[in-house]
């Protein structure tokens, strides 16, 4: 069941990574033919990004624990196809910043859903006091 | 007998469906059984489920039972700090618990909803139940909103 959830994101995530670097070549004004490897490379990226996702289902893991593996996936794949395909260099500020940016991506979604369950588990405790009060 | 009940059938034609109304200044054993006998009588529909422990059969109430799980591919349905182990699927026993009473908390598990003691939310993220004889286990995120839903409609309602 989640390795099929997995595969049917991955396949939608192989089109949308696709398409994204197909708009970038297109508005780059380069031929696509020479950009291949590049919006293959992109698919994969979204399918890896997309099909792992399913890991916030995973009903007995910890929002941290799914985002923590999410994050993990996603920077590793960023990170050798980075430097396999000669993107960015180490050195290069622009990596640093695009990790910058990918971890505080993750730590919003993980105070987001956190905050937000958190909240909902403090109502449903008032509602259970009030209920139980009114029964005892 | 000592201190017999009373009892008084009061004839409203507006009432099709018999309300029974206990009238008591406290909550206290006699009245849980009293509430646990009509209960038995009149939740039919509602069976007693069936548990084994030590190959010997017991034939459990629903509003004993705190919480039935899977674990190791086995059903075991909890009664207190007693364990016993059903034949039938998880599924199955959902559908034979009462609505109003149990509720799914995980794949996993089925939890009777007037046993809980208190949630709690871990730093890392992990929604915990305590119930009410010290026993804890997790619930599943995805099904967070229909316990509170659940609760809710039991607070509104302020059954039992």
């Amino acid at each position: 069941m989640l390795w099929k959830k997995a595969t049917l994101l991955g396949l939608a995530g192989f089109v949308i990574g696709a398409a994204i670097v197909i708009c970038l070549v297109l508005l780059d004004s380069q031929p696509l033919q020479g950009a291949f490897a590049h919006i293959v490379i992109g698919g994969i990226y979204g399918a890896v990004a997309m099909g792992s996702s399913v890991v916030y289902g995973i009903e007995k893991w910890s929002i941290a624990r799914a985002t923590a593996t999410h994050f993990l996936l996603v920077f590793a794949l960023y990170f050798l196809l980075v430097i396999s395909m000669g993107w960015f260099r180490l050195s290069d500020p622009v990596f640093w910043i695009v990790v910058g940016a990918m971890v505080a991506v993750y730590i919003l979604i993980w105070l987001i859903q956190y905050l937000s369950y958190r909240r909902q588990i403090r109502e449903m405790n008032d509602e259970l006091i009030k209920w139980k009060s009114g029964n005892s | 007998m000592k201190n017999p009940v009373e009892i008084k059938i009061q004839i409203d034609p507006q009432c099709h469906d018999p309300v029974i109304l206990i009238r008591t200044d406290q909550k206290t054993q006699r009245v849980e059984d009293i509430v646990h006998a009509i209960e038995t009588c009149t939740n039919s529909s509602y069976p007693l489920i069936v548990g084994y422990r030590d190959s010997e059969m017991e034939l459990l109430s629903q509003r004993d039972i705190t919480r039935a799980y899977v674990e190791a591919r086995k059903v075991r349905i909890c009664v207190g700090k007693e364990v016993y182990e059903s034949n039938k699927s998880l599924s199955f026993l959902e559908q034979q618990l009462n609505p109003d009473r149990f509720i799914r908390i995980s794949r996993f598990e089925i939890a009777n909803i007037r046993k809980i003691a208190s949630f709690d939310f871990s730093t890392t993220g992990t929604v915990y139940i305590r119930f009410d004889d010290g026993s804890i286990t997790w619930a599943a995120r995805r099904y967070v909103r229909a316990i509170h839903q659940a609760l809710s409609r039991i607070e509104a309602g302020k059954e039992e």
